[in-house]
């Protein structure tokens, strides 16, 4: 009498590549918020980079020695705060323009900075 | 199929990392992009600071690189002159192209933004408005009020006096310091602190008893009974109170006389003059630039007749008086007349004889198709003129009737006066009045004859700008009625930023004609 001979996985061999394919899933899963909360940083980011921008080119226009000032920039949150201000620059005909944007995200603290020189 | 829906399951988990980290690249190359854009423009400010008031024409012809912050940012700058300025000066703006590069980390830098701007020379005619101090004559508040309404540029070298909210369809600058920087009793805005620079800087500060110290630019200006900023203010044609007061600016210098126009005109233009006396007097041409006196003529409006002459506002003989000139604008040019006080009559005159004309029907026609005329006397103008041509007075010029242009869309006129630019009219007569120039008046005002007295005249139509020393008024009355005088309705002629007319003084400052920006590139 011949022997039969089967081939295949057995049930436990099965129950091993689900369990490895499920931790795979389940890490890739994981990292889906992660992935979601890097997207609206991103988003938030990017808006800050705009009002940042918004700012800088108001007191570019202004074009006026110590100027200062701060605002709100709901546009990233109900934190968002965009200031500015001058400091002294290498040469006593220039001044630097600093532009900063702050506003919180999932309760961290984030920023965009922008500087230019202006020059009389 | 459980397989199908993990392998599912993978692919868009994949995907969702991706294009997070899509995102978050793409975000901060936009971040870096932008810091190379004001490293950029940090560039294109020191090249228009380099040549502001022509400190150096030349400057940068070489390539430079300035470090802003080290292994960080920093800018490389190159100011090519443009080719016609080898041409006389006088003869234009001079022009440069500046390439500024913005560049971001070390070399050879992660990211570099390029910008290539067309500067040149300012010419005064940009302004709409503009005034040495905006205080009347004998330091009179004029205000800007409710229905004031003001289209294209302005800036005043004194400051502002406002009750409610008259309208600005731009940022309404002033220096705050009065028409003379080095006498600050001149006209200086009292509430004002200039910067302090050196070792320990102070910002601009403004004092005033209604609204506290601020050393917000925005908010620099004078409210009417010092009230507050809220209930007084410029605000934009809109209506918007997100509009704002630039104060503290730069002083912006008006020419000290218009000598230059003269210059000019003598090489390249025409001059309308007459001979000098065997008794100089007034009259004779070669009185210094710097002569101080104020000759004037009356002037009735009613019947268009010179009946008198006045210098520093006293009685002066007809002989001891410069003569007076009256240019007729026409399609072919201006005709030129002189008054005639033997026989009390504006006669034909030959400006190459310098003498009336033989024909008393054929005065000289100035061209005005591009030309720099300068009138060596007192000058009525009026009529309809065609082409680019800067008029230059000696005295006042006096606008006698509808001064137009023949093609809103192509001419442009430039009145400079020495002294200041009357419009004569009836007194009784209502009767709008047309003005279409851009005019400077360096020692006076732009102003109306009598404007306080008569009757409504009218509207006081003027497309162009006006640039003065001294605030003028042109009529009396409340916020919505006129009782003496003209109601006013300027429009800026914005062609006057880009096509000055020809030989048109020039402020100190340089401006960007065209700006190209060039991208981004790098950062992967």
């Amino acid at each position: 009498m011949r022997k039969r001979i089967t081939s295949g996985l057995t049930l436990v061999e099965v129950l091993l590549a689900f369990l490895v394919l499920l931790i795979a899933v389940l890490a890739l899963l994981g990292l889906m918020p992660q992935a979601a909360r890097q997207g609206s940083t991103s988003a938030s980011h990017a808006r800050a980079v705009y009002a940042a921008t918004q700012a800088m080119e108001d007191a570019l226009r202004r074009n006026t020695r110590g100027d200062t000032g701060s605002l709100a920039a709901p546009e990233v949150g109900p934190s968002g705060n965009v200031r500015w201000y001058t400091t002294s620059g290498t040469q006593s005909n220039t001044q630097r323009l600093h532009v900063e944007v702050t506003w919180l995200e999932s309760n961290r603290p984030l920023r965009v900075e922008l500087e230019s020189l202006i020059f009389w | 199929m459980t397989l199908l829906i993990i392998a599912l399951i993978t692919v868009i988990a994949f995907m969702a990392i991706n294009v997070a980290n899509l995102d978050s690249n793409a975000v901060r190359e936009e971040t870096q992009g932008v810091r190379a854009l004001y490293a950029a423009r940090a560039g294109l400010s020191m090249a228009m600071a380099n040549l502001t008031g022509l400190r150096d024409p030349d400057w940068a012809s070489q390539e430079q690189l300035v470090v802003l912050e080290p292994d960080t940012l920093s800018f490389r700058v190159k100011v090519v002159p443009h080719p016609h300025n080898t041409l006389p000066p006088t003869r234009g703006q001079l022009a440069w192209m500046v390439t500024s590069t913005g560049l971001v980390g070390r070399p050879p830098y992660s990211v570099q933004r390029t910008l290539e701007a067309f500067v040149q020379q300012e010419p005064f005619s940009r302004f709409a408005y503009f005034t040495n101090q905006d205080l009347g004559a004998n330091n009179t508040v004029i205000r800007f009020v409710d229905h004031d309404q003001i289209t294209g540029p302005t800036h005043t070298n004194g400051f502002y006096t406002f009750a409610g909210h008259p309208k600005f369809s731009e940022t309404v600058r002033s220096a705050n310091m009065g028409p003379d920087p080095d006498n600050p009793l001149i006209g200086k805005d009292p509430y004002y602190t200039p910067p302090v620079e050196g070792p320990n800087p102070q910002p601009a500060r403004y004092s005033s008893p209604g609204n506290g110290t601020t050393t917000n630019p925005a908010l620099f200006y004078h409210c009417e009974n010092n009230g507050s900023n809220t209930a007084n203010g410029p605000v934009a044609l809109n209506g918007s109170t997100q509009f704002s007061m630039a104060g503290g600016q730069p002083y912006i210098p008006l020419p000290v006389d218009n000598h230059a126009i003269l210059t000019v005109a003598t090489e390249n233009g025409r001059v309308v003059d007459a001979p000098t006396v065997a008794n100089p007097g007034p009259q004779n041409y070669t009185l210094p630039a710097n002569e101080s006196a104020n000759y004037g003529i009356t002037y009735d409006e009613n019947t268009g007749r010179v009946t008198g002459f006045t210098r520093n506002g006293n009685a002066l003989a007809a002989a001891d008086a410069p003569p007076v000139f009256k240019l007729q604008f026409e399609a072919a040019g201006a005709k030129v007349y002189r008054w005639d006080p033997a026989t009390s009559a504006f006669r034909a005159w030959d400006t190459t004889r310098r003498d009336y004309a033989l024909n008393p029907n054929s005065p000289t026609v100035l061209s005005t198709t591009a030309e720099t005329i300068y009138v060596s006397g007192v000058c009525l103008v009026e009529g309809t003129m065609q082409g680019r041509t800067t008029l230059g007075v000696r005295y006042d010029a006096h606008i006698t009737n509808n001064l137009v242009y023949a093609d809103r869309a192509s001419d442009v006129l430039g009145i400079v006066a020495n002294q200041s630019i009357i419009v004569q009219s009836p007194i009784n007569l209502k009767r709008d009045r047309t003005v279409h120039a851009t005019m400077m008046a360096l020692r006076g005002s732009f102003t109306v004859n009598k404007y306080n007295q008569g009757s409504d005249r009218g509207v006081l139509h003027l497309y162009g700008g006006i640039i003065q020393s001294v605030r003028g008024a042109v009529g009396t009355g409340s916020a919505s009625t006129v009782s003496t005088g003209y109601a006013k309705d300027y429009i800026f002629d914005e062609k006057l930023i880009f096509r000055p007319p020809l030989n048109f003084p020039n402020t100190p400052n340089v401006y960007i004609v065209s700006l190209r920006d060039l991208g981004a590139v790098g950062s992967k």
